[in-house]
């Protein structure tokens, strides 16, 4: 669809209240949903699904719109279309049911607990965060400790071959995963993890750098940095127990 | 004052939340730095990996200095030098003694502050 076009059905829809403007609108942008869709298709969610949540992200940026930003709509829409996604895995991808005031109130402390590191130059005490938050210390553990079950991993790496890979530097730590005694069982779990997750082991192991050193290093949250990690001895200890069965 | 907070769970998948839950309110209690608690939880749950079952149990010893944790019976895989190596980052001291009955405890403390 030409850019004027779709400027003209936006001015109907947003200033005239034309909802068959929208429709169209929706209709012709359909494809990026798709395609976004598609990033994130093979993950445990049915891709029409994916595509269904996409929609509602897309008519929610056409709703939100401002006509004089001067900006193409699809510019506009695609972190809106994403973040719908995310959030249909985020309700989705909980290893085990989370009532939905805890999955919200975690979701709050793993920001809360990043700006508070900041603030505070350490990491918070459980009663700090819930000072922050306005609840008690137990929620706080319990938000904490329910998060845990909380798979995120997909969400940060959609499948999708055009998107730049993040820099690992995983170079830079392979005297480090070098220096790993040969053979030992960390040795042999490493191989079994993606690039990321070897960093994070090797920042944290063998580098010593605390959870949030390695959060603003890699650019996640600590929260974020605690799964990977707690994953990451899983699926070592995994490879270990395979090794023990064919032994 | 020195307290001690003891649970023995079955050594099985999915106990270990059970364990991580008590040490949460622990730390919360020493108002230790989250990350501290969330460290100790790793490191402690790692070890209960290691549990000969069919019960594995945990003493966690709370003192203004911190908190030791002594977790068993354990198997030989325990002392595995890579495996060490994780749990050293984790706690400021890592022992491994034997028990009563030949079989294998790890103690692990934790300082307030942390080692770093």
């Amino acid at each position: 669809m030409a850019s004027g076009d779709q400027r003209a059905l936006l001015v109907a829809y947003l200033e005239n209240g034309d909802v068959r403007a929208r429709d169209r609108l929706v209709e012709e942008m359909m494809p990026l949903v798709r395609s976004l869709a598609n990033r994130y298709a093979g993950r445990g969610e049915p891709t029409e699904d994916l595509v269904q949540v996409g929609a509602i992200g897309l008519v929610k940026a056409i709703d939100r719109f401002e006509l004089e930003k001067g900006v193409e709509l699809s510019t506009y829409a695609v972190p809106t279309i994403v973040g719908e996604i995310r959030r249909h895995f985020r309700d989705r991808t909980w290893g085990v049911h989370v009532p939905r005031r805890l999955k919200e109130l975690s979701m709050r402390l793993s920001r809360t607990r990043d700006d508070l590191s900041a603030e505070l130059g350490r990491s918070p005490t459980v009663a700090e965060l819930a000072e922050a938050v306005g609840v008690d210390e137990e929620e706080v553990i319990d938000a904490l400790q329910a998060s845990k079950a909380y798979a995120p991993r997909s969400l940060d790496q959609p499948h999708d071959d055009d998107e730049p890979a993040r820099p690992t530097g995983l170079a830079d730590e392979e005297r480090g995963y070098a220096a790993l005694e040969r053979g030992s069982v960390v040795r042999q779990g490493l191989d079994t993890l993606d690039e990321r997750e070897r960093r994070i082991v090797v920042l944290r192991f063998l580098r010593g750098m605390s959870q949030s050193e390695i959060a603003a290093e890699i650019g996640i949250s600590q929260m974020h940095v605690s799964r990977l990690l707690r994953k990451s001895l899983e699926t070592m200890r995994g490879r270990l127990d395979e090794t023990e069965v064919t032994a | 004052m020195t307290e001690v907070v003891s649970i023995t769970v079955p050594a099985a998948p999915g106990w270990s939340g059970v364990v991580e839950l008590v040490l949460a309110g622990l730390g919360a209690r020493l108002d230790l730095p989250y990350d501290r608690i969330d460290e100790l939880q790793l490191a402690t749950t790692a070890v209960l990996e290691d549990a000969v079952g069919p019960d594995v149990r945990v003493d966690a010893t709370a003192s203004a200095d911190g908190v030791d944790i002594r977790v068993g019976p354990l198997t030989a895989g325990a002392g595995d030098p890579g495996r060490r190596r994780v749990l050293d980052a984790l706690a400021d001291t890592v022992a491994l003694e034997p028990g009563r009955d030949g079989e294998m405890w790890a103690v692990l403390t934790f300082a307030r502050d942390g080692a770093r």
